[in-house]
């Protein structure tokens, strides 16, 4: 399913496979969970935090509870829409059926690298995120790396400035 | 290079303690995906403290 944010703005979005996502090498901290039909993978260190996931569809994705993602708290429809909301590949998912059968191709959308505007989107008690090409400076005229997608803090209380490292969520963030 | 096309759309640039100032081509968008109309140029809240977030309005100087 299409969310109907990226149907509203579709040039904002490119596509790229994740077909040979398995063949990715897994760090230490991803994690698997299935529900039978679909497997979700969750690679931590790909998240930018930016609280979709959980804002969307807490019955599944709950940091505050273990195992933070609860396969049976919604229809696949559901999880998939939702995974496939994530900004990065720090959630993807995978039908079973194409795990034992060759892996269909699928899509995920991702940054767009042209003359496109940068989109600056607000997270509800989170981050900024920030899509698109952007140089980053501090006031002393150092140039900060920057990804197709960042997100920055906006609760102030980031231990990883300018960047979000999730610690709105610790402090109870609103705005 | 002679290429005078810069390699990004916008600039941002951060004080700690103080806002994220961006300039350049970019859309700003609420938290329920609306855009939200500005000029080339604006400040972001990072501390967590302004009245009218998402932008600053001075309160990160006062503790
Ligand atoms: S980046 Fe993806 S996994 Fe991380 S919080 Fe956002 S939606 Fe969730
Ligand atoms: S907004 Fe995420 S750590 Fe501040
Ligand atoms: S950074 Fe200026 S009010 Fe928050």
């Amino acid at each position: 399913m299409i969310s109907e944010k990226v149907q509203a703005r579709p040039e904002l979005f490119l596509f790229k496979f994740v077909g040979n996502l398995q063949k990715e090498p897994m760090d230490k901290n991803d994690r698997e969970y299935t529900n039978g039909d679909i497997t979700v993978y969750w690679r931590p260190n790909k998240c930018v935090h930016a609280t979709i996931c959980y804002t969307q569809l807490i019955e599944v994705f709950n940091p505050r509870k273990r195992p933070w993602v609860n396969m049976q708290g919604a229809t696949n429809e559901k999880i998939i829409e939702i995974v496939d909301k994530c900004p990065t590949d720090a959630l993807t998912y995978c039908w079973n059926k194409d795990l034992e059968n060759p892996p269909a191709p699928r899509e995920k959308k991702e940054t767009v690298t042209s003359e496109k505007p940068v989109e600056i989107q607000i997270m509800r008690d989170g981050p900024i995120l920030v899509t698109g090409k952007i140089k980053l400076t501090d006031n002393d005229g150092k140039e900060y790396k920057t990804y197709s997608i960042s997100s920055f803090c906006r609760c102030g209380a980031s231990g990883n400035m300018p960047f979000c490292d999730g610690m709105h969520r610790k402090i109870g963030f609103e705005g | 290079m002679s290429d005078s096309s810069k390699p990004y759309n916008a600039e941002f640039s951060f004080k700690p303690g103080a806002s994220l100032k961006i300039k350049g081509n970019f859309i700003l968008k609420d938290s329920q995906g609306n855009i939200i109309p500005t000029g080339d140029y604006i400040k972001l809240c990072r501390c967590g403290k302004s009245k009218s977030q998402p932008f600053c309005d001075h309160s990160h100087r006062t503790a």
